[in-house]
């Protein structure tokens, strides 16, 4: 507001809002889906049974975040920590495995809808010669991958020959990736030492993230090749090439990141709100911070149960109509990341000039 | 960069297979802020009559009191330029 007028201030905290309330139905669900795949992999395709757990996910994140910014920050300790310590050794894995590139490997056995993605993505087995490249046994209880690992490479970090229509694309991604990994600076009057601490964990948590995904990326690819990274969720990856118990960890990881991501979305999302309120530019009910707990309660709680009604809509509409609003929704927050990252003041500077 | 992306992607999802469950949730629910922003408009008027702040009257984040902060471009940490 300070920066840019009243009006053009009240549009980027409102795109900061609307973006997180329109991920929480994703990153929730996909809590609901990894938890229930940890135990029951065939439960996981139940629509009821994900989007009841997601809402249990919301309704619980909310709460430590209504609880208090030190319960806040130590999950996101256990959570990440979780994520990182699971994906380290998922990349020793990836990149001792892939030590053997250019040889076929007989996966796992896909089934249900991971196994339908491979046998539309993928050519049969005796259709090709073995190149590399990946195809598909079909078994007894469904298919099984073919793989070929792939030496790394720095080449692949080349943008030569990509179209800019992919460099678009990827500069979304990595909008879409950063996504909660400015949650400190979100939360900057929180912190200890508020003038240092926010801004060195924002640059801290940039090259952590960086550091994470070239690991990761680099491991995948090279596991499994760039085709198959690309066409197939982490957990069909898992099953394809890992053993059981570090498959296990990979749905572990999904689960920790999706639910940490769950929470750095409430985070900002509601001190925004806070922000607006205090400056009078929304009911200024949503200022109020909870005398006990010092956080902005009355907007944790507005924003979880918006969060649940809109998580409810996309589930109805999406499974009920031939509209794909859930999927949709995907899509929809990498269209309005270029608003919100290109308004980052009424994101980073907290209470004091949001909105 | 980011507004050429922003219609970029509209461009594609639009023009190619008319996606209007993406055109509604990506672009519908932002532009839903502007009815609503004039309400606040209306009822918060206070809000609306700030203008940004003049670049000759911002203060100086690390400074005493009273002193302005140094041109844009020109700030050093520990001592200004």
């Amino acid at each position: 507001m300070r920066a840019f007028g009243p009006f053009f201030g009240w549009l980027s905290g409102w795109a900061c809002i609307i973006a997180d309330l329109v991920i929480m139905p994703n990153l929730a669900g996909l809590s609901g889906q990894y938890l229930v795949l940890l135990f029951d992999e065939k439960a996981s395709n139940n629509i009821y049974l994900t989007t009841f757990i997601g809402i249990l996910f919301i309704g619980a994140m909310c709460w430590v975040c209504w609880k208090g910014i030190e319960l806040s920050a130590r999950s996101q300790v256990v959570l990440l920590g979780t994520e990182i310590i699971v994906l380290t050794i998922f990349a020793v894995v990836a990149f001792t495995e892939s030590v053997g590139s250019g040889t076929s490997k007989n996966g796992g056995v896909l089934t249900g809808d991971d196994a339908t993605a491979a046998q539309s993505s993928y050519p049969a087995c005796s259709a090709v010669a073995k190149t590399a490249q990946s195809c598909f046994n079909t078994v007894q209880d469904g298919v099984q991958v073919v793989y070929h690992s792939v030496k790394p490479s720095l080449s692949w970090m080349s943008c030569s020959g990509v179209s800019s229509k992919d460099l678009l694309a990827g500069l979304v991604l990595a909008v879409f990736i950063y996504w909660g990994w400015d949650t400190a600076v979100s939360v900057n009057e929180e912190s200890t030492d508020a003038n240092r601490t926010p801004g060195v964990a924002a640059v801290l948590s940039t090259f952590l993230l960086l550091g994470i995904y070239l690991v990761t990326a680099y491991g995948s690819v090279s596991l499994l090749g760039p085709g198959f990274t690309a066409d197939n969720s982490a957990d069909a990856l898992g099953a394809v090439a890992l053993p059981t118990i570090l498959y296990k960890l990979l749905i572990i990881a999904v689960l920790t990141s999706a639910s940490a991501s769950c929470q750095t979305t409430i985070l900002p999302a509601t001190r925004t709100m806070l922000s607006m309120g205090v400056h009078k530019a929304v009911p200024d009910k949503l200022a109020e911070v909870d005398a006990k707990h010092l956080t902005p309660a009355f907007s944790t709680w507005v924003f979880g149960f918006v969060s649940v009604l809109w998580y409810l809509l996309l589930v109805i509409i999406s499974h009920n109509t031939s509209t794909d609003l859930y999927s949709s929704s995907i899509g929809a927050v990498g269209w309005q990341s270029p608003c919100i990252t290109g308004s980052p003041a009424s994101r980073a500077s907290g209470t004091t000039d949001a909105g | 960069m980011l507004v050429y992306t922003f219609f970029a992607t509209i461009r594609d999802n639009v023009g190619t297979d008319g996606d209007h469950a993406l055109l509604f949730t990506g672009t519908g629910l932002l532009i839903a802020g502007i009815p609503f922003m004039i309400w606040c408009r209306l009822k918060y008027p206070t809000f609306f009559t700030y203008r940004p702040d003049p670049p000759d009257t911002v203060p100086d984040p690390g400074g005493p009191s009273g002193v302005i902060a140094a041109e844009l471009g020109t700030y050093t940490q520990g001592a200004k330029k």
